[in-house]
């Protein structure tokens, strides 16, 4: 493949096969993020979007097909922390561990770094940026457990912009907020992608936002049922506001 | 008075308390990350493998302690192995291991012609008897297991929280595990000789779940371990001597004691 056209891609993905207790979730998948770009996957339940996202991420072993993030490696992108990712509320996080936000955040940034791995005051800085740029300074000291649902949603999001990442990946992000909180959280992550040119791609159900929000997006359903302008795939298939692909 | 002072000016008291105080915050500091990780029986588990290998070492004459470091060590990364491998929940990669570890036990113990003083000494702990070449293992062993948890704290601290984000923040979290592990294996085989075999998973857990009450920070919750774990040790060892009991059962009560006394301050806090 040509390395030129690489670099110009926060993500391409490269007929992309995953299969999971001998069954095919995943099959010959292609597509690319370009940089500055808001992409959704969706697709109905099963289709493979979430396996897909984990093979993205080296979560889940492809079987075949190549991806690169920004023309090179997954491990490269995240050694210079190109690359932000929110995952799936609940699924993984450990609800009783006693951290509180601010942990949380600096966990992050100091486990990127090389040895040795200590708190810095840059380190201190680039959480409180974050803090500020999310607006919720005031849940700094307050246990990550004790937040509501949106309010954690909030800092994982920060954690994962705390690096001022050019691609920001998010699974099922508004799974756990309320309508107002949904709409909060994607006009959030929209002013990012126009004012900082942050690369987005998420996934999500949510077909209402996926019309305001997203300029591409890929259908999933084992393979590619459609990938291109987000606008006018809903135009064609009457999907407006207030619908779900479910 | 008199006797308290008479009490501090035995030497072993006195290796008592400063070896016991360092294993206490080792067992203390790590049972906070085996608690959030859903792993609080492998210190168990790993008792009793370390049950087994004391008694190899008596029935080969060798220094007991000599064997079970590295064989408790060997068995803590088999059980990571055997639940990433066989696809087994952790619990029951454990009872694999301990099951097989008590058979070798009382394999061994039965060839050295049944449980013999020097065995029912590491079942039920005996740190008043510690001696000066233990209490250096003991506290090199110790800040071998806390200077690894200094220098791995935000590794420690990511995998613990969310294991996937850590992973896909570059963190190499199948090392860290067996690092863990292989913590806890040391740690295990040092608590022996505070609390005994039977009753080690108590300096491994109480002091964590103790703090877990009361935290409101992850570094405020292993200094609260730590500081919970120190002072059973050392209070236990002084009743344990001037009341002529147990050293081992008193730790491991005054244990339980910092768990109901934390347990009632965060309800008291809560209901105001």
């Amino acid at each position: 493949m040509n390395m030129c056209a690489h670099t110009m891609k926060a993500i391409l993905a490269h007929n992309i096969s995953v299969h999971l207790g001998g069954k095919c979730i995943v099959e010959n998948v292609s597509f690319s993020v370009n940089q500055g770009e808001f992409v959704c996957i969706t697709g109905p339940n099963g289709a493979g979007k979430t396996t897909m996202l984990k093979a993205l991420l080296d979560l889940v072993s492809y079987s075949s097909g190549e991806i690169f993030f920004f023309g090179d490696s997954l491990a490269s992108a995240v050694h210079e922390h190109k690359i932000g990712y929110l995952p799936q509320k609940n699924a993984t996080i450990n609800q009783l561990f006693p951290a509180t936000a601010e942990e949380v955040i600096i966990s992050s940034l100091v486990s990127a770094k090389d040895f040795p791995k200590q708190v810095t005051k840059k380190e201190r800085q680039l959480s409180d940026r974050a803090f500020q740029m999310l607006e919720i300074e005031r849940l700094k000291q307050i246990l990550f457990s004790e937040l509501s649902g949106g309010q954690q949603q909030k800092v994982l999001l920060a954690r994962a912009l705390a690096h001022d990442p050019k691609l920001l990946i998010m699974d099922e992000p508004s799974t756990a907020l309320d309508p107002e909180s949904r709409e909060e959280f994607f006009s959030l992550v929209k002013t990012l992608n126009i004012q900082k040119g942050t690369a987005v791609l998420i996934v999500t159900h949510d077909m209402d936002y996926v019309g305001r929000y997203a300029n591409t997006l890929l259908v999933l359903d084992r393979t590619v049922r459609y990938f291109g302008n987000a606008e006018a795939y809903l135009v064609k298939h009457n999907m407006t506001h207030h619908h779900d692909y479910e | 008075m008199n006797d308290l002072t008479n009490f501090f000016g035995y030497v072993f008291v006195q290796r008592a308390f400063f070896a016991g105080s360092f294993i206490a915050i080792a067992c203390s500091v790590l049972g906070v990350f085996l608690v959030l990780r859903k792993m609080s029986f492998i210190g168990d588990g790993l008792s009793h493998v370390s049950f087994g290998s004391i008694a190899i070492g008596l029935f080969l004459g060798i220094y007991p302690l000599f064997v079970a470091i590295p064989l408790v060590m060997l068995a803590s990364i088999l059980i990571v192995k055997i639940s990433q491998k066989a696809r087994l929940y952790g619990d029951a990669a454990i009872a694999v291991v301990s099951s097989l570890g008590i058979a070798f036990g009382v394999l061994f113990a039965s060839l050295s012609g049944g449980f013999t003083v020097d065995l029912f000494s590491y079942l039920f702990g005996s740190i008043l008897a510690i001696s000066a070449s233990e209490v250096w293992i003991s506290v090199i062993l110790s800040l071998l297991v806390i200077g690894a948890v200094i220098a791995l704290y935000w590794d420690l601290f990511l995998t613990t929280f969310d294991e996937e984000y850590a992973l896909v923040n570059g963190v190499k979290v199948s090392g860290i595990n067996i690092f863990l592990a292989l913590l806890t294996g040391i740690t295990v085989v040092l608590s022996v000789k505070v609390v005994g075999i039977l009753l080690v998973s108590a300096l491994l857990i109480f002091p964590a779940v103790s703090s877990l009450q009361i935290s409101k920070t992850f570094s405020k919750t292993l200094v609260f371990s730590a500081v919970f774990s120190v002072l059973s040790v050392c209070l236990g060892i002084a009743l344990s001597f001037l009341f002529d009991l147990p050293s081992g059962a008193v730790i491991v009560i005054l244990l339980a004691l910092c768990f109901f006394l934390a347990f009632l301050y965060k309800r008291m806090r809560n209901s105001v």
